[in-house]
């Protein structure tokens, strides 16, 4: 058991991640990701005032 | 193909049939379920073990248990062996109606979602890892489990989900597509470009259509190398909200596709063409009933079961129950039914005519349902099914009780139907003529090739009688 807690192995993923799929994920995920960081900015903002 | 661990000579194995996941593979025996770990799979099974999420899952009975086995000569090799109970009956996608594919689909989604807040997730989602403890869907693929980069907003197996999942469900409520059908010839779904082509044009351009199939379908038109280039944010919390929002809108998605019942030829059977008054039929249901409360059968199997009700009774009476019929909408009825009473019923679409081959490659990654049912059952109910596979399937009596005696280790409850019955009639369609030779007597004298005749009932004013029969040692 202790060689699994130790263990560190890189992620192995052998699904067919698609592609179109992909692409539509990687597009949803930029977007996501501009409304996390003007989410992020605006509560920076609120807090310094 | 690795090699399988050692088994005693009683200990009959199947050979390593899960070879696709580098982590491991497991092999099967009558009473054992052993998965033998990898190198490779490690970081997986201590995501799995060290998680609390599938705890509390193993805990309700949605995750398989995973006990670590003493190291035996694998861990030389760095392997690692555990044991997992084992589901009473394997089913395959291919055998489930929708609705039970949806089901499956929820656990899928509600574990990856809850493991995302431990930094975890699943890196495949598949049908393939769950099977069904009587109606109850279980995750059964601990070396699914993943621990996440913490910078990574993709869910990888999102495609797969959509594939193996979503997809298919759409179109089943879009056309009706039976997805039992698609799993056997399509281990991994239907990709959103071949989809696109049997959604109704109107449909295409709306949600979730849209999102779902007709968007990836053209996107996959853009597809280059770069695509696949592992993804980071800037924070961990940024990936953490884009896997959340992707997680809701999948659920939502999900819950849109949601089977609706829908009525069949099959489902309104006993309505439509009724074979006994209420009066023959309480005679029925009172002597199947009183027949389970003695014999106590602990594993039965309800061929033709319909409606369930005979199903239901068995379970009543402390069996587990495998029930199959060839008709998707009865099949997700009793189901639903079974679902939401707690009964101990596994209802597979099946039919016993034309039974689940084997499949996969080699056609040894999921085996044929004569195979998994060989003497598994102590008790098989045919009820009111002997003439249509007699007339309909033009099985020679004598091979349906074969089939029959390989299946049960003990008893089993039949339906006479003679041919003076009205519906044996209507079922011949003027070819009565074939079946002059077919009588109680015929019928007697072909059950006692491999059965004894314990007890019966003839039902009064009618060509039908029930039997309970116990196989010869």
């Amino acid at each position: 058991m202790a060689l699994l807690i130790v263990a560190v192995v890189p992620l192995k993923a052998y699904a067919d991640p698609g592609s179109g799929w992909m692409l539509w994920q990687i597009a949803g995920a930029a977007f996501l990701g501009v409304v996390y960081q003007c989410r992020k900015f605006l509560t920076r903002l609120r807090k310094r005032r | 193909m690795p090699e399988v661990p050692h088994a005693s000579e009683e200990e009959k194995v199947t050979p390593a049939v899960s070879f696709r996941d580098p982590g491991g593979y497991v092999s099967v025996s009558k009473d054992r379920v052993i998965r033998t770990v990898l190198p490779d799979g490690l970081g997986n099974l201590n995501a799995c073990l060290s998680s609390p999420v599938a705890r509390n899952f193993v805990a309700r009975g949605a995750l398989i248990a995973t006990h670590t086995l003493h190291p035996g000569p694998a861990a030389t090799r760095g392997e690692v062996q555990v044991e997992h109970p084992r589901i009473p009956f394997a089913s395959y996608p291919h055998e489930w109606p929708p609705v039970m594919l949806h089901a499956a689909a929820q656990l899928t989604l509600e574990l990856s979602s809850a493991l995302l807040d431990e930094g975890r997730g699943l890196k495949d989602a598949t049908p393939t890892n769950i099977l069904f403890r009587g109606p109850s869907p279980v995750f059964v693929d601990v070396l699914s489990f993943e621990n996440r980069a913490p910078l990574d907003p993709i869910w990888l197996a999102g495609a797969q989900f959509a594939r193996t999942f979503l997809i298919p469900l759409l179109l089943h409520r879009r056309t009706g597509f039976p997805v039992h059908e698609l799993f056997l010839f399509q281990r991994d779904g239907i990709a959103p470009a071949e989809a696109v082509r049997r959604l109704p044009r109107a449909r295409r351009w709306f949600p979730p259509d849209l999102g779902l199939v007709t968007l990836p379908a053209y996107a996959a038109r853009l597809e280059n190398d770069r695509l696949y280039r592992p993804r980071q944010t800037r924070d961990a919390g940024e990936a953490q909200f884009i896997l959340a929002h992707h997680f809701r809108a999948l659920r939502k998605k999900l819950d849109r596709l949601a089977p609706r019942p829908a009525a069949s030829a099959w489902s309104n059977y006993e309505a439509a063409c009724p074979s006994y008054s209420p009066e023959q039929h309480a005679a029925k249901r009172q002597f199947v009933e009183r027949t389970l409360r003695e014999i106590k059968p602990s594993r039965v199997l309800d061929v033709g079961s319909n409606n369930g009700e005979f199903s239901m009774l068995a379970a009543d009476a402390g069996a587990s129950v495998v029930s199959i019929d060839r008709d998707p909408e009865t099949v997700a009825a009793l189901w639903r039914s079974a679902n939401a009473g707690g009964f101990a019923i596994l209802p597979l679409v099946v039919d016993f005519a034309r039974p689940t081959p084997p499949a996969g490659w080699l056609g040894r990654e999921h085996a044929g349902f004569l195979e998994r049912a060989e003497s598994f059952f102590d008790c098989a109910m045919l009820l009111a099914v002997i003439h249509h596979l007699m007339v309909t399937d033009q099985i020679p009596l004598a091979q349906i009780f074969d089939a029959i005696a390989a299946l049960t280790t003990r008893w089993v409850v039949i339906e006479y139907v003679g041919p003076r019955d009205p519906l044996f009639h209507r079922l011949a369609r003027g070819r009565d003529a074939l079946y002059r030779w077919y009588s109680r007597p015929a019928f007697d004298e072909c059950a006692r090739r491999s059965f004894d005749i314990v007890n019966f009932l003839d039902i009064q004013s009618s060509d039908r009688a029930i039997y309970l029969l116990r196989r010869k040692s």
